[in-house]
């Protein structure tokens, strides 16, 4: 019972001095912040998102395994660890538009100056240790439109729905066949964009990632419904 | 197995024979067909939420609807939705949906099978009316209805027990928008489509947070200014928005300005030559209304406008009160910027569009406003024509389908006003009802409704797919009147509610696609779907409970539809009222296999731009012609600037605004039983300006109280989150029930429409 006592209140106070942290950094930055002109402004001047300085909270979600084994990475970034369980628990059912995970950059913001700088092209990101998951549709620019994040994990009342089955991840037609897309490519047609890099779902990254013309040889099956039938003439 | 699942092994088995011939010796494993291969049946259906009416197709398995995605055949979202979209069938699977009928007996609700509600609902019906009279009798509905519900709601009640006690929650978001556009085209629902983002060069939001409310829309606006950067979006705001993020330029201006600035943009383009002459002479009309209109905050308020003709000249003098500068003092915004924008309505090289919604309607002047955009555009003559137009966006799934076109309104029919003997004929005609039936004076707007709840003249009501008491404003009022003895409230609804809470009946209702309806979207686009799964327990769709009791009243005669053809029946019924050019509807064929239909639709072809003789069949000539107004004219109506009902003073010196957010849709009934949604939103809260909050010494996450002549509210204050309102304003979420926010605004409303104002009230903050 002791060592897992002592480790319960470490854990609390690791808490506590977390959230001091977030707290204390996270009103400091309100204050530098100026509010801009309400009177009449121009809009989408360049504004400069200050990077370093940014705190965010995860609000409980942003569970990214930050892996401790960097082996076999020379400049000691984590590697990703994103699975397919972590990814389905941030969609409603497969398919759906994923929750955003931590905070949002700027409540108010829309476009390049939030979202898309870490999600459009990806990379490693040092404030969450991981690295970013790329949109398949940097185009449309209103992220939250779909994506929203969780404040909290309450629920306002229980719900009784059932998600759809997830798809299957083995569908080739014949073993070693190129598997077929099980997903709809609506807004997801940019296959790399989940498929490859190093924020790819481990169990859904291409091994073949240099080959670009992916639906050569994947072809969907989201629409089943197309069973060849000859009519009669 | 179905047949497509055996032809798939079947190609399967044969593509393993192939492959074994191939390489003889290979062992090849049993071929089986995954279950999961088989992918989801995928049903079409309009969104059930906000008026855009965005293409879904419902993902179905195992008889449940598991999964949503955007139709990408629908021109309305070409396959993208927003977040409640996405989320959408969630709101059928809340644990605590009704699955059998509720009665109060000795003060508490208790469970009765439907049939025996229904029975009370019609003999209690029959004994109001024996007692107090027809007109004590009232039927609420809502802009959620489908199209069969508010068709067979009005038959009833007006037809059938000849009372015309019908309105709609659509009272209270869209009126101005109708009056706006009777008043000056003689006609309702706008002439362009969303087809026309895709032509025009300005948007001009007018009070109008599209980004949150109109976010596919929206988006479709930002898609065509990243293919056009030249492309400028205006955003006319009282509060920082996402929308104010993302546009050119944020003209932000006091409440209650949007009529001042609107004149003297209409002022500049007169004085500055840049009035199309010859599309004023020969298509518009001046006129002039009543000053000095009211409020309404008095019961039984009377108002009747008169239209005065004024020449170019007179409208001109008029207009002198509205210089740049004058309005510059009055509204915050520089004149430089006021005469930038009037250019770029001025500009006949730039395509313009307006849009606005509950900035405008929900306005005590709210008809005046509409007009004023009217204007600035017959001006310039930028209206009926691809990427050219004023754009009226709508906040519910069938506002303009079930509310304005089928006319559940005290003074509509399906086609025309109560007051109209031509409108009663051919009603009593299609009904096969005798026409004396029918009344020929409105009873009561929503408001009053309500009012007339609380003084006894209404005891028995009916409501549908609303929730009033999370909704109307000075709520008190309106909640105690439910209250009193001798009222008997009946309320259909799938969740409880504060509505369904201060019922004496509630009646479980079949939603969306657990019955098969259609909504008519804010772009005339009328949608069918299919009855895609089963109701819970026994719950059953609005327009089939309307019909039991109607047929349980004796009015068998008049609704004789078979349950499984009923909702084409109807349509096909209804259909009669819109024959002609004007307002032609397409058959129930033609809307189960397109995703949406455009009226008037006239021989198989859609009519995208109403009121131009090249896209539409009613329009004489190859030009504009305004067939709704007797003259053949759009009228431009000088409407002045009045002040609002209420402003702040020195004991309540802030502006109260209400309002949603993107993630919930209306009162939240639907929307916090998603997971990801009320995750995301869990609750509401006050926004307030940085500069006030520090005066205050509130930070962010501070409790605060909020007071006003009505009410007083404690809410978590919110500084910097995803608005901020001006100096001087909060601004609070309404779709929460435990944070009744309309215990505080006002019940002023729009004379000519009577559609209240839940933008502008006073109130004071106080550190809770």
């Amino acid at each position: 019972m002791q060592p897992d006592k002592s480790r319960h209140i470490q854990i609390v106070l690791a808490t506590l001095l977390m959230g001091a942290t977030v707290y204390v950094l996270g009103n400091n930055l309100m204050a530098d912040r100026e509010p801009p002109a309400m009177a009449t402004t121009t809009a989408r001047e360049p504004q400069l998102v200050p990077e370093p300085k940014v705190v965010l909270k995860d609000a409980g979600m942003f569970e990214e395994p930050v892996a401790a084994e960097t082996a076999g990475q020379a400049d000691d970034k984590p590697v990703s660890k994103r699975d397919l369980a972590q990814f389905y628990s941030r969609r409603a059912y497969p398919g759906a538009p994923p929750i955003i995970p931590h905070e949002l950059l700027d409540k108010r913001g829309i476009g390049g100056n939030t979202c898309t700088g870490c999600h459009a092209q990806g990379g490693y990101v040092p404030l969450f240790k991981a690295y970013a998951p790329v949109t398949p549709h940097p185009q449309w620019s209103n992220c939250v439109q779909c994506h929203v994040p969780a404040a909290e994990k309450t629920r306002f009342r229980e719900t009784e729905f059932v998600p759809a089955t997830r798809p299957s991840l083995v569908k080739a037609a014949l073993p070693g066949g190129p598997p077929a897309v099980p997903h709809s490519l609506d807004y997801r047609g940019a296959c790399q964009a989940c498929h490859a890099g190093p924020a790819a779902v481990k169990e859904i990254r291409t091994p073949h990632p240099e080959r670009q013309n992916c639906r050569q040889c994947h072809v969907s099956h989201d629409r089943p419904d197309t069973a060849f039938e000859r009519q009669q003439p | 197995m179905k047949r497509r699942d055996m032809l798939k092994q079947i190609a399967t088995l044969a593509a393993v024979g192939a492959a074994q011939e191939l390489m003889p010796g290979v062992v090849f494993a049993a071929p089986t067909v995954d279950p999961r291969l088989q992918g989801l049946d995928w049903q079409k259906a309009p969104c059930r939420f906000c008026g855009t009416g965005c293409g879904l197709l419902i993902g179905l398995e195992k008889g449940r609807a598991v999964a949503v995605k955007g139709d990408p055949t629908s021109p309305v979202n070409k396959g993208l939705c927003c977040v409640k979209g996405y989320h959408s069938v969630m709101a059928l699977y809340g644990a605590d949906r009704f699955k059998t009928a509720w009665v109060r007996k000795d003060g508490k609700l208790t469970p009765v099978p439907v049939q025996q509600a229904l029975d009370l609902v019609a003999s209690k019906m029959k004994e109001t009316i024996a007692a107090t009279g027809k007109d004590s009798v009232a039927i609420y509905g809502s802009g959620q209805w489908t199209i069969p519900d508010g068709y067979v709601a009005s038959k009833f009640f007006k037809g059938c027990i000849g009372t015309n006690n019908v309105e709609a929650n659509a009272r209270l978001c869209m009126a101005s928008a109708v009056t706006g556009m009777m008043t000056t085209f003689g006609l309702d629902e706008p002439m362009g489509c969303y087809e026309d983002i895709d032509h025009a060069d300005v948007f001009v939001l007018w009070g109008n947070n599209m980004a949150e409310m109109h976010p596919v829309l929206f988006s479709r606006v930002l898609e065509r200014r990243l293919a056009r950067p030249e492309i400028k979006i205006i955003d006319l705001t009282t509060r920082w928005t996402r929308t104010s993020m993302a546009s050119d330029k944020v003209m932000v201006f006091q409440p209650q300005t949007d009529l001042a600035i609107l004149n003297a943009i209409c002022y500049e383009i007169l004085r500055n030559g840049w009035a199309d002459q010859r599309f004023l002479e020969q298509h518009v009309s001046f006129k002039a209304g009543k000053t000095n209109i009211g409020y309404g905050t008095e019961d039984k308020f009377a108002f009747t406008d008169e239209a005065k003709p004024l020449t170019l000249q007179e409208y001109r003098k008029k207009l002198e009160d509205y210089t740049p500068e004058k309005v510059e003092a009055l509204s915050g915004v520089p004149a430089k910027d006021i005469r930038y924008l009037a250019s770029l309505y001025g500009d006949p090289k730039k395509k313009l569009v307006s849009f606005w919604c509950m900035g405008f309607n929900q306005h005590t002047r709210g008809t005046w406003v509409n007009n004023l955009v009217y204007n600035a555009h017959l001006l310039t003559g930028k209206i009926s024509m691809p990427g050219n137009g004023p754009f009226s966006l709508t906040g519910q799934p069938s506002a303009c389908g079930t509310v304005r076109e089928v006319g559940t309104l005290t003074h509509r029919l399906p086609h025309g006003d109560v007051t109209d003997p031509h409108a009663r004929e051919l009603a009593a005609k299609i009904w096969r009802v005798p026409v004396e039936r029918i009344p020929s004076k409105p009873t009561y707007h929503t408001v009053e409704m309500f009012r007339a709840l609380d003084r006894g003249e209404i005891r028995f009501l009916w409501i549908q797919v609303t929730n009033p008491m999370v909704t109307m404003p000075k709520l008190k009022r309106y909640r105690d009147a439910t209250k009193k003895e001798g009222r008997f409230i009946v309320v259909s609804e799938v969740y409880p509610t504060p509505t369904s809470d201060i019922a004496d009946v509630i009646l479980p209702s079949a939603m969306w696609i657990e019955r098969e309806g259609m909504f008519g979207s804010g772009e005339r686009r009328t949608q069918h779907w299919n009855k895609l799964v089963q109701p819970p327990g026994e719950a059953m769709s609005d327009t089939w409970q309307l019909i039991e009791v109607a047929r349980r009243m004796g009015f068998t005669k008049e609704f004789p539809y078979k349950e499984e053809t009923h909702i084409r029946d109807i349509w096909e019924e209804y259909r009669q009222f819109q024959h002609g050019p004007q307002h032609e509807m397409a058959p129930y064929d033609e809307l189960r296999a397109k995703p949406g239909v455009l009226w008037p639709f006239v021989n198989g072809k859609e009519t995208k731009w109403r009121y131009h003789g090249k896209y539409d069949a009613a329009a004489k000539g190859t030009g504009h012609h305004f067939y709704g107004k007797p003259d053949q004219h759009a009228w431009i109506w000088f409407r002045p600037y009045e002040a609002p009902a209420e402003s702040p003073d020195a004991q309540y010196p802030f502006w109260l605004n209400t309002g949603r957010v993107v993630e919930h849709w209306h009162t939240g009934s639907l929307t916090r039983r998603i997971p990801v949604l009320h995750q995301a939103v869990p609750r509401s809260y006050a926004e307030l300006h940085p500069a006030d909050a520090k005066r205050l010494n509130v930070r962010n996450g501070d409790r605060v109280r909020l007071t006003s002549r009505r009410g007083s509210l404690v809410l978590t204050a919110q500084i910097d989150g995803r608005g901020r309102p001006a100096e001087g304003q909060v601004f609070v979420p309404f779709f929460d029930e435990s944070i009744l926010i309309n215990e505080l605004t006002l019940d002023a409303f729009c004379p000519i429409s009577r559609q209240p104002d839940y933008k502008k009230c006073a109130v004071k903050v106080e550190k809770a």
